[in-house]
């Protein structure tokens, strides 16, 4: 059935009717041809020529002439635009060139890696210009580094190979920083926050080798579409950056929806799960025979939603079925642990094609490698006709133009919906996306604000290379590699960190070099993912001790404590023991109908304000701030209906924060009652949400109520903290733990009302500086969330659950928000 | 800061400078806050020896006359290199110094075939005694990677009738390219070197030094100590000793085989914190006990080397274990006749009972490959008639040879049911993990009893009436 006949009848069908709430129609657009440049080698152009390439798009030639001429630059363009030519042209023309030149290629994940590695490895193949590229990741064997190292043309790795595996042992890879040439980056985006702020250091180690050894290499960076790829780019690279975001690619017609389950129960307001709604509109769509990818939040909702599409595509069960039969049914019933999943559709890989549910599969982190290629190959062909993925596949890998992509709840950024929706697109025919919104505050924002999807300015990529932590990390990792000049430059306050490096006795000064003095390795107790410096290890005791997590420092009082229940991977897991010195947690597979919540005691002094004015009636502030953090006693809470089923004391040790943070003042208190609100009907809660919480400490915290105030102007605050940190992730793409509120009813330092929101990351990574920069529209997106939210007086989509304060908090916020705005509210 | 137009206000571009105003904490006090620095100064350091901390602006200045320094205290010369002076330490050795128990004369009577075959090495044969160099570096630790420094290069080799020591110091890191430079210097004299672990360790380490201060880039000094040709002696001496000592480390070596007990040496663990600690405080004597660690290191691979030329040469082999770790040596070395000739010796002497199960094995396979099945035999079958033998290879192997060459069906099945009755006890013992091996027994011992009856069939029967039976079984 035509995909246009199918989407007109899920439009109209009885079940979703009125469940759309955006429908957009985009125009195709045609493609945007250049031609090849003229210096390009006439064996490159035969070889993509033989490859179906007859023409460059425009954004792939004005990539490609930039890099020639030796300029860095951004290419910002949507998925599936010929991305990689962008990068591979420049780099296989100069090796033809040049047979000495070298370029070092780096993906975030070791499974892009080894993606695009296949794809180079197959154009130089059709080359046969005798270049030599390989992976250098974990995964290399031994002797194959050594040949990668000495004779490898183009180096595929990742940041954190290159920061522990190639930089501290530069000297075994002479001929690649002798002639480095290009360094290509791509996923640009996914290098913010603490990750960027890391990369931008390795980058600085990076060309500190580059600058020894005599090269200058020309960066290329891709990036998905986010509000600043150029100047995010810049701070990576701290140099100028071509920013080239014309896309010349051509696409089909698209219509892009946003769907918001139905209410189901008006009395209490209940929404219909989001997961049932995608099985509905994926199976309708498979059965229409379009081509469908659905993305899913979690691995574990993956093996859901798998099984339902599954069994919606099955045919019901014969009376006598065989053995695969059997295991489709188990299935259907249970969901196995995740190692018999792995092994079960190991099984299908090679049994592909046998019922109709061999055609839909699963994809995510967990999966071999072989098994990721057969479903790559097999979505590519169209004999898989349907996959349910993670993000693992919002990212570079090459699956071909799909004609249907569902999203199951907002994937946490724009940057990533449109990645998500541009899965499905093929040129000349039309083609679909819808994201599903889930109960999460932020897809109920999306689905009831669609026009922020489709006119909202997404997210700004922050980073803050100078972060001290972080900074002095790779200062003495670049101080291992070679010694520093005390002239030299690395980052902010190089001569005073060096100097405080040597009185460390880390560094040791010789005449006007630092030399590196300690027997350690030092970039092997730095990890690139975390500011933090250490973090707690969960361990699953049992014949077979294993290692379950990694929980960071910060949440460890909260998540870890003894007989807290971790969750992890949507199973429960009871603190038998917690070893603060040792930073390890000793627990034990439980099945109990109760989740805990520990209760933290927060401090918040302000250290320093480095900015602040007046905005509206409030005053809003950016600077640096430090906490302390006493976790005191845990609740058990059951599952099914937020019962305090008993309690507990935590015995821990203070915990210390020192980071940035933005905050605003509001006028100090004047009574005025709560204003009226219409509408109180809906309130969606589904169990997933809620063992989202449990996992997650309450992100906000009631400081000390100096001063007194009303319980209300108190309830207020912590709602208002609620919704920003809900709302933040609109501006920031960051991860939604990684920005957390405190409320003062009068703050010693504003002497009023105030809210804070802090960088969950020792120093800040950026983000503090841009919501104050935000704070109008954070604001009214806060506002915005809570109007539109359904629920009474505060729920865990908005201000919170409202049983923790009294009286009617998303009402006293909204007085709040609305004074803090000003006139407007 | 990025300084983006939108996000950044300007008065926080530069949050360095914003930083230093407010002035009330300083860096050390925001990176302790920031939990990047221990709480206190905690250096651990042993309490015997307390450590004085200057500030690092005296760390450059000139020595003081009150600390007697390297030259006051060690025997030696400075030599000025186009990268500054540097202070060599050297020492003489009469070629009758006993190193423990061998005197360093002793290695010069090594024979060159010998020395090429300990070192697995062709190119080490024909090398005149005084070109090789022995070679040992002591180093800021042991993680590897571009920030270790050999701050203490120990050579020796043999000349003018003696054995001449020298030690390259850097009294300071800056002091770096001079050692360098005068080692260079002096490497071009040399055809070989002789390390222990040096393979893994001390030669990629000084390549690395070389590359780090340009003396090998553009090859004009070219000293690339990696392409001579090396005795690393480590190797060999695992080859040996592998399962007789705790360990093969050095230290292990020379109180097993050479005879020499060290006594108030230095662990080599603790020789970066002196170092440390001397380039800090500038008192030479924390160092100087490195010197004389570093010097017995380089003299045991003078006498190491010698033992082991011994040994393989098959002079210095004493006893039955060394026999037999000898014959383990030829055997990977292709050397099959020497070989055997060493396993035999070895059993002669007589081992323990776990290496005289694997001198045994080795020998009667090593046998087997060669086809001289008669030897092979008699091992197996004295193997298997041992009272209360557990060794399942000899019942297999008796078994494969009946059934294969000798085409003796019935001996062959009644040894696999030696061998099963073996499992079968293990399994007792051991439970399932034998399940696999007792399954394939079963098999065989089936297929030639099959074989067996067969073969009496067959050979109750004419020739005639074979053929058309099997005629006949074609056809059908």
């Amino acid at each position: 059935m035509p995909l246009l006949e199918t989407l007109q009848r899920l439009r109209t069908s009885r079940e979703h009717a009125g469940n759309f709430t955006a429908w957009r129609v985009l125009p195709e657009r045609p493609a945007d041809f250049a031609g090849f440049p003229d210096w390009l080698d006439a064996r490159l152009e035969k070889t993509l020529r033989s490859r179906g390439i007859a023409s460059l798009y425009s954004h792939q030639r004005a990539a490609a002439e930039a890099a020639h001429a030796g300029r860095n630059l951004v290419v910002v363009t949507p998925t599936a635009s010929g991305k990689t030519l962008c990068y591979n042209l420049p780099v296989l023309q100069a090796m033809l060139d040049d047979p000495e030149a070298r370029a070092l290629y780096l993906f975030p994940t070791k499974a892009l890696s080894q993606d695009q590695y296949a794809e180079l490895h197959g154009v130089i193949d059709a080359l046969g210009a005798g270049i030599k590229t390989h992976t250098y990741d974990g995964d290399t064997p031994g002797e194959v580094r050594r040949a990668v190292r000495s004779a490898g043309h183009i180096v595929v790795t990742n940041p954190d190979m290159l920061h522990t595996g190639v930089l501290p042992h530069h000297t075994k890879w002479v001929k690649l920083f002798e002639n480095l040439r290009f360094v290509v980056i791509d996923e640009l985006h996914t290098y913010r926050g603490v990750f960027g702020s890391h990369l931008a250091n390795l980058i600085r180690r990076l060309r500190r080798i580059c600058r020894f050894y005599g090269s200058d290499p020309v960066f290329i960076c891709c990036s998905a579409t986010i509000a600043n790829p150029r100047e995010l780019a810049e701070a990576l690279l701290e140099a100028p950056v071509e920013l080239i975001d014309r896309n010349g690619a051509p696409s089909g017609q698209k219509i892009v929806a946003i769907y918001n389950p139905p209410v189901v129960n008006r009395q209490l307001g209940i929404r219909r799960s989001s997961a049932f709604s995608v099985r509905s509109i994926a199976s309708e769509l498979l059965r229409s025979g379009a081509q469908t990818i659905v993305f899913s939040p979690s691995r574990s909702s993956v093996e859901v939603l798998l099984t339902y599409l599954r069994g919606a595509l099955e045919p019901p069960p014969r009376p006598s079925p065989n053995a695969l039969g059997e295991g489709e049914r188990d299935r259907a019933i249970s969901i196995p642990p995740p190692s018999a999943l792995t092994s079960r559709s190991a099984r299908f890989a090679t049994a592909r094609g046998r019922g109709g549910g061999e055609r839909v599969r699963g994809y995510r982190g967990g999966y071999l490698p072989l098994e990721r290629r057969a479903i790559e190959q097999g979505l590519r062909d169209g004999s898989v006709r349907g996959v349910v993925a993670t993000n693992a596949l919002e990212l570079g890998i090459d699956i071909g133009g799909l004609e249907a992509s569902v999203l199951h709840g907002y994937p946490g950024s724009l940057a990533s919906t449109w990645q998500q929706f541009g899965r499905a697109g093929r040129r000349g025919t039309l083609s679909f996306a819808v994201m599903v919104a889930s109960s999460s505050p932020l897809s109920q924002y999306i689905a009831t604000h669609p026009e922020f999807v489709f006119n909202g300015v997404p997210e700004a990529g922050r980073i803050n290379p100078d972060n001290l932590i972080i900074l002095s990390s790779h200062l003495k990792c670049a101080a291992f590699e070679l010694p520093f000049a005390a002239d030299e430059q690395f980052g902010a306050q190089t001569a005073d960190l060096l100097e405080l490096l040597a009185e460390e006795e880390v560094l040791y000064r010789s005449g006007d070099r630092y030399h590196w003095s300690a027997e350690s390795f030092p970039a092997e107790s730095i990890s690139l993912r975390s500011a933090a410096i250490d973090n707690f290890v969960v361990i699953e005791t049992g014949p077979k001790p294993r290692v379950i997590g990694e929980v960071d420092r910060p949440s460890a009082p909260m998540l870890i404590h003894e007989e807290a229940i971790y969750m992890h991977g949507g199973d429960q897991y009871h603190v038998d023991r917690l070893d603060w010195d040792e930073k390890k947690a000793y627990v034990r597979r439980v099945d109990v109908d109760y989740y805990t919540d520990a209760n933290l005691a927060v401090d918040l002094k302000v250290l320093e304000a480095f900015e602040q004015s007046q905005a509206g009636a409030a005053t809003r502030y950016y600077g640096e701030v430090a906490l302390t953090f006493v976790a005191t006693v845990f609740k058990k809470i059951k599952l099914d209906t937020h019962e305090n089923v008993g309690w507990g004391k935590i015995h821990l040790p203070q915990e210390d924060l020192h980071t940035a943070a933005y905050w605003f003042a509001l006028p100090a208190p004047s009574p005025a009652p709560p204003p009226s609100r219409s509408t109180a009907w809906g309130r969606d809660e589904n169990p997933s949400d809620l063992a989202h919480i449990a996992q997650t400490p309450s992100p906000i915290a009631m400081g000390e109520g100096r001063g007194g105030g009303s319980d209300e102007l108190q309830g207020g605050l912590w709602a208002i903290g609620n919704l920003l940190v809900n709302v933040a992730p609109l501006f920031l793409l960051c991860d939604p733990r990684d920005v957390r509120a405190v409320a003062q009813v009068k703050s010693p330092f504003t002497e009023a009302p105030t809210v804070f929101l802090y960088e969950n990351h020792p120093g800040g990574v950026g983000f503090s500086d841009r919501l104050y920069a935000e704070h109008g529209r954070l604001l009214a997106a806060a506002r915005d969330l809570a109007l539109a939210c359904a629920c009474e007086s505060g729920c865990p989509s908005c201000v919170g659950p409202a049983n923790e304060l009294s009286g009617d908090p998303k009402a006293a916020a909204l007085a709040l928000l609305g004074r803090a705005i000003g006139g407007e509210g | 800061m990025s300084g983006g137009e939108e996000a950044a206000p300007s008065a926080v571009a530069d949050s360095s400078s914003s930083l230093n105003q407010a002035g009330a904490r300083s860096l050390r006090e925001k990176l302790r806050g920031l939990g990047a620095l221990p709480a206190a100064n905690a250096t651990p350091a042993p309490p015997s020896l307390p450590i004085t901390r200057h500030p690092f602006t005296i760390h450059h200045s000139p020595l003081t006359p009150q600390q007697p320094d390297i030259a006051d205290l060690m025997p030696g010369f400075w030599q000025d290199t186009p990268d500054g002076r540097i202070f060599i330490v050297e020492q003489r050795f009469e070629l009758d110094h006993l190193h423990g128990a061998i005197p360093l004369r002793r290695t010069l009577s090594a024979r060159g075939e010998i020395v090429a075959r300990v070192g697995r090495n062709a190119a080490l044969a024909g090398i005149a005694p005084e070109r090789v160099l022995y070679l040992d570096t002591e180093t800021t630790g042991l993680a590897g990677g571009t920030g270790t420094y050999a701050f203490l290069v120990g050579i020796g080799h043999f000349c003018d009738g003696g054995f001449r020591l020298r030690q390259y110091f850097q009294t300071d890191f800056g002091q770096e390219p001079a050692l360098l430079r005068a080692l260079a210097d002096y490497l071009p004299a040399f055809d070989a070197v002789v390390t222990f672990n040096g393979k893994t360790f001390d030669l990629p380490l000084l390549e690395t030094r070389f590359t780090i201060n340009g003396l090998l880039r553009g090859q004009a000094h070219g000293p690339n100590v990696r392409e001579l040709p090396h005795l690393d002696l480590l190797h060999p001496s695992r080859r040996i000793y592998r399962d007789r000592f705790a360990s093969c480390r050095l230290g292990e070596l020379e109180q097993q085989v050479l005879g020499l007990t060290r006594i108030e040496d230095v662990p080599g663990w603790e020789i970066p914190a002196l170092y440390f600690r001397y380039v800090r405080t500038r008192r030479f004597r924390a160092v100087q006990p490195v010197f004389d660690h570093n010097a017995l290191d380089v003299l045991s691979l003078v006498t190491l080397t010698a033992h082991l030329c011994d040994l393989f040469g098959g002079e210095g082999a004493r006893g039955a274990e060394d026999r037999f770790a000898l014959g383990r040596a030829c055997e990977a070395d292709g050397l099959a006749g020497e070989a055997i000739a060493n396993y035999r010796a070895a059993l002669e002497i007589g081992l323990g009972p776990a290496l005289q199960h694997e001198c045994e094995k080795r020998l009667s396979l090593l046998l087997r490959k060669l086809g001289r099945w008669e030897e092979a035999v008699e091992v197996w079958e004295a193997v298997a008639a041992r009272p209360r033998n557990q060794q399942l290879y000899a019942y297999i192997e008796l078994a494969k040879f009946h059934e294969r060459a000798a085409r003796d069906f019935c001996r062959a099945a009644e040894y696999t049911r030696q061998a099963l009755a073996l499992v079968e006890r293990h399994h007792l013992r051991f439970g399932a993990a034998d399940a696999a091996d007792r399954e394939a027994l079963l098999a065989r011992i089936a297929r030639l009893e099959a074989r067996a009856e067969k073969a009496a069939a067959a050979a109750a029967r004419p020739a005639r009436s074979r053929r058309k039976t099997a005629a006949r079984v074609a056809l059908d």
